[in-house]
């Protein structure tokens, strides 16, 4: 079976790149070790020359956009199920729109994060790392952390609204007491959305940018 | 991960036939049925159901046959809006649902037409859902052997076809081993795509595509009993994709009377069910009511989970249920024998 699924040309190609990928890799850092030039992969360096900035905004462009994806999965997968359901009993069209708001409220926690992490980059005009200062190195790296717990947790909870979402309008097509149910296992799936920008609050809390 | 992509193609049509699903008929709707004293009074009630104004556009008398057609079209109709819209690897899955219609009508086109029967008497006996392109050309052909390599050979039974026959003997088959052979590959071929897609599709319809093939293969020994089929040819038209799949079937082909079936069936706790005898005093249900009953036990199974592809099957093999359901009452009101009408098997 195996040999069947190397016969198929996909199958060749995955397995080309990442042996490839995987192989450049040994032989990169078996040269760096053999020709004793290990030190120029040098972490520190890249973590204090790369400017604080460049951390700020990752973090500002993950949060939005990854929140901005999960409410839009959670909305196509609510939504389609909504229209098709809505069909045969069009009575759930109007009530079902309340999961697309839950979804919604999930880009919303996004933008606000946004806005938010964007308020505390401040400008400073030293060059050097030691001139920096380890307060401006700590203000990126908060940014982009918080922008990456608000932008994954956004993502996932706006996956899981939508799915339940989904459930939530067939049933309700079927049988009208089962919405009011299934919409507090939405409500819950919602909160751990609010979770993750309680979390990016308080690792942006102490941010201090500037001279 | 099924959920996760499933809604894009899948998302509109799977609320669809779940909003179909709602008007299959309940116990409330049989009773009503069932007391009914004409085809008349049948009629009114199910304007009621979904069904609504079906039948009552009809010109002339209504007979059972009448229904019996009407019903099918709609069907055909709901399922066609169904295909219409579907996308790969839905729509190959629907095309997969309407090949054993269309192995059914291939088989009574070629006995029509080597008994010398004109095409367009045969036509609209065909099931609307196993329609397919070439139909009316069939008739142009003389033998089986000119009508596959002219015209099946185009068709989605082409490949069934390779499976089961080679071209030399295809004249010699009786049609009705014909017909075993084609939906012996059909079904091989239907299970190795359900397992193919994987997931809850895998998980909902391989317990039913196995249930069919055990049950073809119970009613073909069953069926060759004091008939010539000998054991050797029997074997060759059991399917093999079920849970009988190699010990049972090897045991079944040796099997020459119904209590060495029973003792096959014994071995497998589901089937054992099916054959056992009721119990004194409940009224006697053939086998083949007792396997329709198990086919909608299963096939209701497929409504309980989201995202896959089950749920198409079963509502269309419902709806058949329900439609054999209302001709059985609808002969039982006809014939004033309102003694077996409660035999209908209630799907909710």
């Amino acid at each position: 079976m195996l040999l069947e699924w190397m016969m198929n040309g996909h199958a060749i190609l995955y397995t080309g790149v990442t042996l490839a990928f995987w192989s450049t890799i040994l032989v990169v850092g078996l040269c760096y070790t053999i020709f004793d030039l290990g030190f120029r992969f040098d972490v520190g360096w890249f973590l204090t020359e790369t400017s604080p900035f460049m951390w700020a905004n990752l973090g500002i462009g993950l949060s939005i956009s990854l929140s901005v994806v999960g409410a839009a999965w959670g909305i196509y997968i609510t939504g389609s199920s909504i229209i098709g359901g809505g069909v045969k009993a069009p009575r759930i069209k109007t009530k079902n729109l309340v999961s697309i708001i839950f979804c919604e409220a999930v880009a919303i926690y996004g933008i606000i994060m946004a806005i938010v992490i964007s308020n505390m980059a401040e400008n400073f005009s030293a060059t050097t790392p030691v001139a920096i200062g380890s307060k401006n190195y700590q203000a990126g790296y908060s940014m982009f952390g918080a922008g990456l717990t608000v932008g994954f947790s956004n993502l996932f909870c706006g996956i899981c609204v939508g799915i339940v979402g989904s459930g939530a309008a067939l049933a309700d097509a079927q049988n009208a007491s089962l919405f009011v149910k299934i919409l507090i296992v939405e409500i819950f799936g919602s909160a751990i959305g609010l979770f993750g920008v309680i979390v990016a609050i308080l690792q942006t809390s102490k941010v201090k940018m500037g001279d | 991960m099924e959920e996760l992509s499933f809604n894009v193609d899948h998302g509109y049509l799977e609320g669809l036939v779940r909003g179909m699903k709602a008007g299959i008929l309940t116990q409330a709707d049989y009773q009503n049925l069932t007391q009914c004293d004409s085809l008349e009074d049948m009629k009114l009630h199910l304007q009621s159901t979904d069904y609504a104004k079906l039948l009552s556009s009809s010109e002339g008398d209504l007979t059972v046959s009448l229904v019996d057609s009407k019903l099918r079209d709609k069907l055909a109709t709901e399922f066609s809006c169904l295909r219409s819209n579907a996308l790969p690897p839905l729509s190959t899955f629907l095309d997969y649902m309407t090949y054993s219609y269309m192995i059914d009508n291939v088989v009574m086109l070629i006995t029509g037409a080597l008994k010398q029967r004109d095409v367009a008497e045969l036509l609209p006996r065909c099931h609307p859902l196993g329609a397919f392109d070439q139909m009316a050309a069939v008739g142009i052909a003389r033998t089986p052997t000119e009508l596959y390599s002219a015209i099946l050979v185009d068709t989605p039974l082409g490949q069934f076809f390779q499976d089961a026959v080679s071209e030399s003997n295809l004249d010699e088959m009786e049609a009705e081993i014909l017909r075993n052979k084609l939906y012996k590959a059909y079904l091989e071929s239907f299970h190795s795509f359900c397992k193919g897609v994987g997931g809850a599709t895998m998980e909902t319809m391989c317990p039913v595509l196995e249930f069919e093939a055990d049950r073809r293969a119970f009613i073909i020994t069953v069926n060759s009993f004091g008939t010539d089929l000998s054991g050797a040819d029997r074997s060759a038209l059991y399917p093999s994709c079920g849970r009988l799949y190699p010990e049972g079937l090897s045991l079944l082909a040796k099997a020459e009377d119904h209590e060495q079936v029973k003792a096959v069936a014994d071995c497998y706790a589901e089937y054992k069910i099916l054959f056992e005898e009721p119990e004194p005093g409940k009224d006697f249900k053939t086998l083949e009511d007792r396997f329709f009953e198990q086919e909608v036990k299963l096939n209701t199974l497929a409504f309980l989970q989201q995202f896959h592809f089950g749920v198409f099957y079963s509502y269309i093999k419902l709806k058949e249920q329900e439609i054999r359901n209302i001709i059985w009452i609808a002969e039982c009101v006809t014939q004033r024998q309102k003694s077996k009408i409660d035999h209908y098997i209630p799907i909710f």
